[in-house]
């Protein structure tokens, strides 16, 4: 049986590392818990934005969170990809890895969205193998993400928490419970959020990220351009419940405000979890 | 509808189908049988299942085109938004993304723009001048990307100015530029208008005027050097490993001059070595920390 959070740490409050905030961090060094950044955007350069995070890797813990790995793609795992993705890790050594339950494009087509997966018994068998190659190609544990949508499929047999559960457990990997993308995802399917928060198997839950998102009537959009509302705070507190309390980071990419801003929204969480950053597996 | 693999095909179809959902779910589905929205994804009284599929549709049109106006601000401005747009879709139609980084999104833009140009069935001496324009920004904002997170020579010395030597025997040496160098040609000074416009300013478009751009970088900011046709023709035979005699001399330029262009280049971070073959010796070489001897 595999300990809490796979063994890894309890990292505290973080921040997603975005270009626009490069020339404050270079200058200021604020104290923040650790960065998570899309390694889509720094694993092929050779120029600024690898230098900054060479610096901010010296300084801060860093989570690895992908986009591109389409693990629910019937599509074959993308080799090129794969080799240069453990290229990166391997030089920047993460904390952990993470990307999401979702397929971005088939047929050697790359949409870049992220689109859902129906969850059937096919889909699970599927990605269950396919997390199992990844993280014995990484060498690492991957921790999946759930993400926000806008579609479920006729032909699922199971719900959402259902196969994140199976899938965690049958592939031994992490979850990153993405509480506002579960705000959005019950809004916009009609389900309880907080029996998917119970249904989760919780000492799997590695991280947590926090967004905000927007409200248009018939559905709620994940905008990422906004504060954290009070609803997903209140998730963001039962799941704490929960959880123990887990890394947790807010993700902000449009109309995005300074640095200090975005870092002070991240810290509104420590009212739900106390603060406490606790050593890996504990 | 049966299978994964199906399931995501037929998807894929509907929300990247340039006409819109309706048309794409027609596309997708095809033969006698089509399928509607609702026999593969679920709608309710608040978003019916075309609707839902057409938040994907939007989102990827969208999204897509955005990073390409990230990365194209000066066809942007000289197109304007809307007219970008079709463009960018265009583009998009015919070249979807195969890649799974989108920096490599906009990698053959210029290329199509320049095979879709509308005069491309006309000589070369009866097409208007405008589609050259387009052409020639969209070639220096790709190349601009590719300079900017490329490799570089940020913690190398390169050569200097002062360590170029003034003219005579070296005919047999050759001048290597930095890796991170480009030679753009352009038949309008493109240059100043892309400029213009990351300063943000709102430059009218230029009267056509043959030039050359050098696109490196220094310090992980990228610069461009206007050059003539003689020093572009000297840089360009430098590039490809021409000794320095040879090269001047297929430039049509005198030596002396010729090493004049180079300790420009030098001045402005251009030039990684200096060096004869051997057994001739090695005058000055980019690394960390020059090397003389």
């Amino acid at each position: 049986m595999s300990p809490p959070r796979l063994g890894l740490p309890n990292l505290g409050f973080g921040v997603g590392l975005r270009s626009a905030h490069f020339d404050h961090l270079l200058s200021h060094w604020p104290p923040v818990d650790w960065f998570e950044i899309i390694s889509e955007n720094f694993m092929d350069s050779g120029g600024r934005p690898r230098m900054v995070l060479d610096e901010i890797v010296a300084r801060y813990p860093v989570v690895a969170h992908g986009v591109s790995m389409s693990i629910g793609s019937a599509d074959p795992l993308d080799g090129d990809y794969l080799a240069r993705l453990k290229r990166f890790v391997d030089e920047i050594e993460p904390v952990w890895v993470s990307d999401h339950v979702c397929w971005t494009g088939v047929a050697g087509l790359n949409t870049h969205e992220l689109v859902p997966i129906p969850f059937t018994e096919e889909s699970l068998a599927h990605v269950v193998e396919r997390v199992r190659i990844l993280q014995d190609v990484l060498e690492r544990p991957l921790v999946l993400e759930n993400p926000s949508s806008y579609v479920t499929y006729v032909a699922s047999t199971m719900t959402e928490w259902e196969f994140l559960s199976r899938m965690a457990e049958e592939a031994d990997c992490g979850l990153l419970l993405d509480v506002a993308n579960v705000r959005v995802s019950s809004v916009n399917h009609d389900f309880d959020a907080l029996e998917y928060l119970r249904g989760l198997p919780h000492e799997r839950i590695v991280q947590m990220h926090l967004a905000g998102h927007d409200d248009v009537g018939t559905h709620i959009v994940d905008t990422h351009d906004r504060g954290v509302c009070d609803e997903v705070w209140e998730l963001y507190r039962v799941a704490c419940e929960l959880t123990g309390g887990v890394s947790t980071l807010i993700e902000w990419d449009d109309r995005l405000p300074a640095f200090a801003e975005v870092h002070a929204e991240v810290l509104k969480a420590r009212r739900y979890v106390g603060g406490a950053v606790s050593p890996a597996g504990t | 509808m049966k299978g994964l693999g199906e399931t995501q095909r037929w998807l894929q179809g509907v929300i990247t189908d340039p006409d819109g959902v309706e048309a794409g779910v027609a596309r997708a589905s095809g033969g006698p049988a089509r399928l509607s929205a609702e026999a593969v994804v679920h709608g309710s009284a608040r978003l019916g299942a075309a609707e839902r599929l057409a938040l994907y549709s939007r989102t990827y049109h969208r999204r897509l085109a955005g990073c390409l106006r990230d990365s194209y601000p000066g066809l942007c401005h000289a197109l304007g938004n809307e007219l970008f747009e079709d463009f960018a879709l265009d583009y998009l139609r015919t070249q979807p993304s195969r890649s799974y980084t989108l920096a490599s999104l906009g990698a053959g833009w210029p290329a199509h723009l320049e095979a879709t140009r509308p005069d491309r069935e006309l000589p070369a001496h009866e097409r208007e001048s405008w589609p050259d324009f387009l052409v020639d920004l969209a070639c220096l904002e790709r190349t601009f990307c590719e300079v900017f997170d490329g490799a570089g020579v940020e913690g190398e010395t390169l050569v200097s100015a002062d360590d170029v030597p003034v003219a005579g025997d070296l005919g047999f040496a050759t001048v290597t530029p930095v890796r991170c160098l480009r030679l753009v040609p352009a038949r309008f000074p493109v240059s100043d208008y892309l400029v213009a416009v990351r300063r943000g300013e709102h430059p009218p478009l230029p009267a056509p005027r043959r030039c050359w751009l050098a696109v490196s970088r220094r310090d992980y900011v990228v610069t461009i050097t206007e050059l003539d046709a003689t020093a572009a023709a000297l840089l360009s035979q430098l590039t490809a490993g021409a000794p320095m005699s040879a090269a001047a001399a297929s430039a049509r330029v005198a030596p002396a001059q010729a090493w004049g262009l180079v300790r420009a280049w030098a001045g402005r971070g251009l030039v990684a070595a200096i060096a004869a073959p051997r057994p001739r010796r090695l005058i000055v070489q980019s690394t960390r920390g020059a090397v003389r001897c």
